[in-house]
This record gives structure tokens, sequence and C-alpha cells, in this order.
């Protein structure tokens, strides 16, 4: 099973959204890292057919998705970020519907939707409304509807968000339980979501693809460049978080621990510590970050 | 599919605002409908009035007693009556106009329940300029053609008129006169109020479409609003059999308001005036309609008319929910369409400008078969009623294939 994206671009008037963006996907987890506005959700859509490309092709198995239609769309499972429910629907009937959009015959709609609504955990408000349901609940229900057809291709968008961290951690093993045979791209800003689970993780900056390779490959870039200090006043905190990256600042008395990315040591103190992924993203998106809050 | 078209239904039926818009408008309905009934009047000899269904048994007591055919020596017999009656000065006042007319006690002894009659057969002799009974007091009984040829006579006349340099075509001459020779003659005469109390209302029955169209306004607009429309665009059948299951559906879903609305409007009136009459050809009512029809045919022919404009607009309101975002746009453009027609003055029956009015959905959802509008393609001729029915038709195909092929394209943003 492959999935070919082939120098995939989307244009919004001056706006280029994903630019020339290509990989191969096979079976197994990839995280779509990226700032607010990388252009994930762009990606996202098109891979599920739902936005044209400007240009550029999407391919499975060799034949492009628009080629494939329906049987495309049968071997696919799709959680938007926004994900749309009918609020006077029950948590069954709404499962049930989709069941049947997916084309899913009556008495196995039945089965599965119980079974899922064991694993989401939401086997005693199925006959609830679910106008009556937190976030964590509609979510978990999304994610049903989203694995209901058994899909090959699964593709998850923002999946965590309004998750609390115990409803994040369930998530997280949820997905690694769907995931045996299946290509699933996750996309998410939040790096633990995809840190235990991601067999690959691609980023994504203004539309392109910045990285590819499993955690540690990545990580391996950051060998050496992740340095942990502490400061004593305040003129050097002040120099050094001008003239470096730091990813983590924590106060303690009168002293302050810095996390900094950097190629070379940035005080006498440093010492270099394992990178992890956030070190990684911070570096990377800081720019964005900062810019998103200004 | 079908259960698809279940879940669309369920949608439909569970919605909040529709459940209000459809309680609200049944109520309204009825009422509009009930109210011929509720406010029926009538006064006996003696010139005691009556209201409501006390006033719908007198009259139908009065009517019993002039039951019977019209015959030529019935219908002279009704125009010597009331010229007799005319020729005594006693029955005679001078009215606010300065005029001669009956008195009061000749109203109410005489005239009250024969008046629709009398005023029916006055249009034979004064053409389709008059609707009251100056005509008849003039008409010289001892040289009277036979009634039914007068009657088809006029109708000819007025096809060969000139209408402001307009006339009718050969072929829609011809048309309309072997029409109105289908008409029954001698025509029976009886209590028809019922009927012709529905068809006065009829043109109510826009509350259903109105009803119909705001609930079906947010068919496919609502799904881009709400965020849905991710979930059914990347599943298998969300770019076929659930387009189709949200046409089938909206067409399930207008066709259940109509009937029960249908039921609970007509029936209303029906349940208070009874369903006398049914039989009854539509000339009593209307004497120079070209229309071979009972009551109950015009009535249902009216139902399928009013029927074909809901399904247009159906059609026009799904095409229009799969392409704007909002319902509400939806909703106000399909009410312009419904009601600002009706604020342009129909001048006659030619013209493109006024026979394009003619099929605009609230002038056309009622007819009372009294107009004789055609339309002409090469040398088919085809009446109004038929072309209403043929236009929303049309429409109807035309919108849900262009809303199936719309929804299916939507790109998500």
């Amino acid at each position: 099973m492959e999935l070919t994206i082939d120098r995939l671009t989307k244009q919004y008037k001056n706006k280029i959204a994903v630019d020339r963006f290509s990989v191969n996907l096979k079976e197994g987890i990839y995280g779509l890292l990226g700032a607010n506005g990388a252009g994930k959700t762009t990606l996202m859509r098109m891979l599920c057919d739902i936005q044209k490309p400007t240009s550029g092709q999407i391919k499975y198995n060799g034949k492009d998705i628009k080629s494939l239609g329906e049987n495309y769309r049968e071997i696919l499972g799709y959680l938007p970020q926004d994900f749309g429910y009918y609020p006077d629907f029950t948590a069954y009937d709404f499962l049930m519907y989709v069941a049947a959009l997916k084309g899913l015959t009556k008495e196995t709609a039945k089965i599965r939707v119980n079974d899922l609504l064991k694993t989401v955990d939401l086997e005693n408000v199925k006959k609830q409304k679910i106008r009556t349901f937190s976030g964590g609940m509609k979510q978990r229900l999304g994610i049903a509807q989203a694995v209901l057809n058994n899909p090959k291709i699964l593709i998850l968008d923002e999946p965590t968000a309004g998750l609390d961290p115990k409803e994040r951690v369930k998530f997280r093993n949820l997905i690694s339980s769907f995931s045996r045979d299946k290509i699933v791209i996750l996309s998410t800003h939040i790096v633990s979501d995809i840190e235990y689970i991601a067999d690959e993780i691609i980023v994504m900056k203004s539309g392109n693809k910045l990285l590819e390779g499993t955690p540690d490959e990545l990580l391996s870039e950051f060998k050496n460049k992740v340095w942990k200090c502490i400061v004593y006043n305040k003129d050097e905190l002040e120099i050094l978080s001008k003239n470096y990256c730091v990813v983590n600042l924590h106060q303690e008395n009168n002293n302050t621990e810095l996390r900094i990315v950097s190629n070379t040591k940035p005080n006498s103190n440093s010492v270099n510590v394992e990178p992890n992924l956030e070190d990684l993203y911070l570096a990377y998106f800081q720019d964005s970050e900062e810019n998103e809050r200004r | 599919m079908w259960e698809l078209v279940k879940f669309e239904l369920k949608k439909l039926f569970t919605k909040k605002m529709n459940i209000i818009v459809l309680i609200v408008c049944l109520f309204l309905i009825t009422i509009l409908f009930g109210l011929s009934g509720i406010d029926f009047l009538a006064s006996d000899e003696l010139g005691n009035n009556y209201k409501g269904q006390e006033a719908i048994n007198l009259r139908k007591e009065q009517i019993a007693q002039l039951k019977g055919t019209l015959t030529n020596e019935r219908i002279t017999e009704e125009i010597k009556d009331l010229q007799d009656l005319r020729k005594n000065p006693d029955n005679l006042v001078v009215n606010s106009y300065g005029e001669e007319d009956f008195s009061k006690k000749i109203y109410n002894e005489y005239l009250d329940n024969r008046l629709n009659l009398l005023a029916n057969i006055n249009k034979v002799y004064a053409g389709y300029s008059s609707s009251y009974i100056d005509e008849i007091l003039k008409v010289d009984l001892e040289n009277t053609e036979d009634f039914y040829t007068l009657r088809q006579n006029v109708i000819k006349e007025s096809l060969n008129q000139d209408y402001s340099g307009k006339t009718y075509t050969d072929q829609e001459k011809d048309y309309w006169i072997e029409k109105s020779s289908n008409v029954e003659t001698p025509f029976e005469y009886d209590f028809y109020y019922g009927w012709s109390n529905i068809f006065n209302s009829y043109q109510m029955t826009v509350v259903t479409i109105i009803a119909v169209c705001i609930c079906l306004s947010s068919i496919f607009s609502g799904e881009y609003q709400s965020g849905a429309d991710n979930i059914i665009l990347t599943s298998k059948y969300g770019k076929s059999k659930a387009i189709t299951a949200k046409i089938i559906a909206s067409i399930i879903f207008a066709t259940i308001v109509f009937v029960v609305y249908l039921i609970f409007s007509v029936g209303s009136v029906l349940l208070m005036f009874g369903t006398d009459g049914w039989n009854l050809p539509i000339q009593i009512m209307n004497i120079l309609s070209a229309y071979p029809l009972t009551f109950l045919e015009a009535f249902l022919f009216n139902v399928g008319i009013s029927y074909a404009i809901l399904l247009g607009m159906v059609g026009l309101t799904l095409f229009l929910s799969s392409k704007l975002k909002g319902s509400i746009a939806v909703f106000i453009i399909d009410i312009a369409i419904i009601m600002i027609p009706s604020f342009f003055r129909i001048t006659s029956q030619f013209g493109l400008w006024n026979k394009t009015l003619l099929l605009m959905p609230y002038n056309s959802i009622f007819n009372n078969f009294s107009r004789m509008v055609s339309y002409q393609f090469g040398s088919l001729v085809i009446d109004l009623p038929l072309m209403t029915i043929l236009t929303y038709l049309v429409l109807m195909f035309i919108t849900f294939i262009l809303a199936r092929r719309i929804f299916r394209k939507h790109q998500v943003t």
C-alpha cells in the first residue's frame, strides 16, 4: 500500500498554502507537525479529495485518487479539525448514519457501531443527543466515525484539540490500536501527541516540507545542540534570550534555568542534554509562534 | 440508499427550527382556510343574521330549495321572476348611489340566497364585464336564444376580441372552443359553497411552500455551516447516493408536509361545509369557464398544480442550498421568488411579461379556471394549468441536477 503525494500545490489568490509538497507514504503512523497556518489542514483536505489542488497529484497504489473516486473514499477515514455533527442525533444514530454513508450494511453497521462505542467509551451515553456531549466526548465520537469503515488510510486533523491530558493519552492508545496495516496521518502542533506514536514525522512550514524522518533521525540532527544552563542575573538572561533559541525557561529562587538550542555552547555552565521533539519544534517554529502571538 | 433517506428525513424532522416552523405554519394555514367557515354569514327571510356553522346550515337549507337542473325553462323562469319583482314599485328603493334597487325585504325573502345563481346567469348576457344582475333585468324573454348556445357564443366572442392589439391565434381559438364545447350541459345546481370556499382560500397553500422551503433551506448549506460536509464528502457514498438520498428525502418531506397541510386546511373547510357539490360542474360558480370539470376534478387539478409548484420550489431550494453557505440567504431568495411577482399587476392574458407573471408561484398556485390563458409552441397549445405543471416539473429536474452537481464538486474551506 502506497500513497504518493507528488509536487502538490494549493494557491489561494496571493497565498500559497501548500507548495510543491512531495512525500511517499507506506503503512505506519505519520505525524504532520507544523504551526497554525503551516498548510497542514489544506494538505489533508486535498488528501481527502475535498479540496482541489492547484497542481500536483495524489496517487494511491499508482492511481490518481480522482479517478478512483468511490473506491478511494471507501478506504478512507477522516476526522476533520472542525468535525460537524447533528446536535439532535444520538451518538448511536450519528454513527449509524455515517456507517450508511460509508456503505456498511445495516447488520455490519450495528455490530461495528456498538463495538466502537465501547472502544471510545461512549457506550453508556449512546442514546444521548450529541448536543449534551462535552468537547472530549464529541472528539471521541469523531474518532469513532473516522474508523467505522476500518479504513486503510486514516487522516486525523488536530485530533486532540479540546481533549484534556488524560483523554490525550487515551486517544494516543486508541490510534495505536487502530493503526495496524494502515497509513495514519495525524496533524498536530502539539508535539506530545506524536512523540510516542508516530513512526515518522513530517515537519511543515509555510506550505513546504521542512523535514521528514523517524523521530530518532530528526533528533539526531539536534544531538549536542541542546543545552541546559543556569543564569544568575537578569542581564545575562536578557543577552542569552536575545542571542539564542531558548526553548524553555524555569525560574528557581533567584536563578533561572534555561534550555537552549544552539550549535555552540551558550555560556560556561551550559551542559549538553538529550534533545526531544519539543526542542526541534520550538527551534523551527519559534518565529511563527512569535509572529502569531504578535 | 433507503437507510440514508431515513436519516435525511430524521435530520429534517428532528431539527428544532423545522418543528417550530411546521407547527406554526400548520396552525396558520388551518386558520386561514377555516376562517371561510368561521366567518361565513347568511340571513333568513326575516333578515336575522347568522354566522359560522349556523349560517352554513341555513344556507344549505335555502339552496336545497333551488337545487335542480338549469334548463332553459328554469333559467327563463328565474329571470322572469326577477323581472316581475322589479316591475312592482313596492319592491324598490333608491339606494345610496341614487339608483333604483330592490328593497331589503326582497333581498331577505328572495334575492339573498339566489344572488350567486342570478349573477352567474347574468354573465351570459353581460359577458365577462359584469358579475351583478343588471343585464338579466333587461333581457327580452320573448326573443331569447338557447341559454347554452348563448354561453358558448360569449366565449367565442371573447376569443375573437382585440385586446389592445393582442388577439388569440386561430389554434388557440380552436383549442378553447373545443374545450368549452366539452362542458356538459345543462348544469345541475345545488349547494357547492364548501368547494367555492376552498377555491377562494386555496392561494393560502403558499404557506405550505414557504414552510417546506424554510425547512429545506439548510439541506446542503447546513452541512457546509456545521462542517458535516467534511464527513459526508469523504465517505464512500458522499458524492453519489448521499446526494440522491437528500433529494429523495426532500421530496418525501415536502409530500408529507403537503398532504398533512392539505388534510388540515381543506379538511377544516369540508368539515364545516360538507362535501356537497363535489360532482357539480364548476360552471355553476363561473358560468363562462371553458374547462369541463366538476368541483372535485377542479380541486384535484389545483392540488396537482400546487404540488408541481411545490416540487419546483423544492428543486430551486436545493439548488440554492447547494450553492450558498447560509440557509437564511436561501430562504430570503425563495420568499422573494414566491412573493415579489404577486406585487406586479397582470394586465391581460397576453404578452411574455404577463404570461411569465402568471406562471410565478403565488400567481399560479391557484387556478379558478375562469381565464383562457394559453401558451403556444408551434401548433401546440397548452393551457395555463398544464403549462404551470410542466414548468415546475422541468424546473425541478434541472435544479435537482444542478444541486447534485454543485454539492458533488463542493470544495471544503
